[in-house]
């Protein structure tokens, strides 16, 4: 089957503007940059929005694409400048929900000398972006931090990431003579998983608090949210094998 | 994902030693003899067995798909025209443990092939490796085999906790293997539905049970399936009227 064509596509949109109007739901376009259609934004009528609420949920949607000039064509697919962290965090997080598959997040802030300029350095920024995987999503974050969010991952491999981050930044950030870094890093981490019931705000936050911790332990760390429902809730307890071998003890006192 | 009309079942008990890849083999002739379409994908991608008891001669294994990108379908092996199998390798230790872009991979791969069959059975490794854990996740069903002893029982539990604690899964079939007795058997199952119902809210269904059967050993060395082996045997038997029953809840 060939592929349609951006007017076909159009066509089809149309028409479905068109069936949708039979059901309970709105339909707001999605228009590129010359106004050709895109998509459709299909919204049940029985949402009770606020004026200025639909506008809202829509800004998560624009994803500005940098200008060559700006980023010297360094960005590649994937990685958002400026963009805001739970939005980003809210979708792969939906994303996991339907492929199963986990995603990490990794949160990193460095300690600069005093006197240096506000917010993530570039150096660290490409450093970060050479040790991770070109489907990762890079986005700097507010109070000069980076954040990376990867998709369809382990636990293991994602430790691994941020132990690469930490030690390329530790080998690459040093002062010459005295070889003490110029930089330090403190990295924190966390895992989502697809039976995970959490908002992207609280995952973010589980993180932060992995990346305060790595921190106040003096920087150049990694932390990481210990993951219960993998680790310690799976555990078969005490009480679960008594009751398991309840069978067997009748065999036994018989 | 998996949205085609095939019955997608893994099968799995965490304890090795069980009878997985026995049952599993047979199962599928079962529901092959009657008549549907059967995929049994050989889940142990590091030491395959599925091959060796059907004794067929396998020269490509899933190990192309995740390495190379290759079609499974070029590496399905005809046992009979209703049965196919999807080999693995064996003696390849990386494959025990699937990335999760490999476990990506072949989640893609295997998606076209499902039209193509009634029931796609996946016959997984022993333990909780990401392997085992990504089919049991992969699949739309679940059965856990369980044999009456406490290691068992135990690492079967410590599965289906897994699954439920990671994988959100709820509904379980429970199949007992090799008991002696039918009161063994329903003992088993008892427990283990006291303890799953108790502390994890998860009602097991009962697939059925599988005897303990001097057939099934000797159907091993001549690598056969034992139903077809020895049709009229009591573990034969007891798999045919499993296949039934799945069939009956189709």
């Amino acid at each position: 089957m060939s592929r349609p064509d951006s007017a076909e596509t159009e066509r089809l949109l149309r028409d479905l503007e068109q069936r949708v109007q039979q059901y309970p739901f709105r339909t707001v376009r999605i228009t590129g940059s010359r106004d050709e259609l895109l998509g459709l934004f299909l919204l049940s009528k029985d949402v009770r929005l606020a004026e200025g609420e639909l506008q809202t949920a829509l800004a998560g949607v624009i994803r500005r694409e940098p200008a060559a000039a700006e980023t010297g064509g360094a960005w590649s697919a994937g990685e958002i400048e400026g963009g805001n962290l739970e939005e980003v965090l809210a979708s792969q997080i939906e994303h996991t929900r339907q492929t199963r598959l986990p995603c990490a997040l990794i949160l990193l802030e460095t300690d600069a000398p005093a006197g240096a300029p506000a917010g993530m350095p570039a150096a660290i920024v490409d450093l970060v972006r050479a040790a991770v995987r070109r489907s990762d999503i890079l986005l700097r974050c507010d109070a000069g931090r980076l954040a990376v969010i990867l998709p369809s991952i382990s636990l293991r491999e994602a430790t691994e990431c941020a132990e690469r981050i930490r030690s390329v930044l530790a080998r690459e950030l040093r002062l010459g003579e005295d070889d003490a870094p110029a930089v330090t890093a403190s990295i924190g981490i966390g895992l989502c998983y697809a039976s995970d019931r959490i908002s992207a705000e609280t995952f973010a936050a589980r993180v932060a608090q992995e990346l305060e911790r790595a921190r106040q332990q003096g920087g150049n760390r990694v932390c990481r949210v210990i993951d219960s429902r993998a680790e310690s809730s799976c555990q078969v307890s005490v009480e679960e094998r008594t009751e398991l071998f309840s069978i067997f003890l009748k065999d036994r006192h018989s | 994902m998996n949205g085609g009309s095939a019955r997608i079942i893994c099968i799995s008990s965490g304890k090795g030693g069980v009878g997985k890849t026995s049952l599993s083999v047979n199962l599928a002739a079962a529901l092959a003899r009657k008549g549907r379409k059967v995929l049994l994908i050989d889940g142990d991608l590091g030491l395959a067995n599925v091959d060796v008891l059907l004794g067929l001669t396998v020269s490509r294994t899933l190990r192309r798909t995740i390495e190379e990108g290759l079609d499974p379908a070029a590496l399905l092996v005809e046992v009979f025209p209703e049965l196919q199998v999807l080999p693995a390798s064996s003696g390849v230790p990386e494959m025990a443990s699937l990335s999760a872009q490999e476990q990506a991979v072949l989640g893609a791969a295997l998606e076209p092939l499902l039209d193509r069959f009634d029931f796609v059975l996946v016959d997984t490794a022993a333990g909780l490796g990401e392997s085992v854990l990504w089919f049991n996740d992969w699949a739309r069903e679940n059965i856990v085999i369980v044999s009456p002893d406490p290691t068992s029982l135990t690492d079967a539990y410590a599965l289906i906790k897994v699954l439920r604690g990671r994988y959100a899964k709820e509904r379980f079939h429970l199949l007992i293997n090799n008991a002696k007795t039918r009161r063994e058997a329903d003992e088993t199952f008892a427990t283990m539905r006291s303890v799953l119902t108790r502390f994890l809210k998860i009602e097991p269904h009962r697939l059925g049970e599988v005897p303990q059967d001097a057939a099934v050993a000797r159907a091993v060395r001549l690598q056969k399936p034992f139903l077809l082996a020895e049709p009229e045997c009591r573990a034969g038997k007891a798999v045919a009227a499993i296949a039934a029953g799945l069939l009956g809840g189709s």
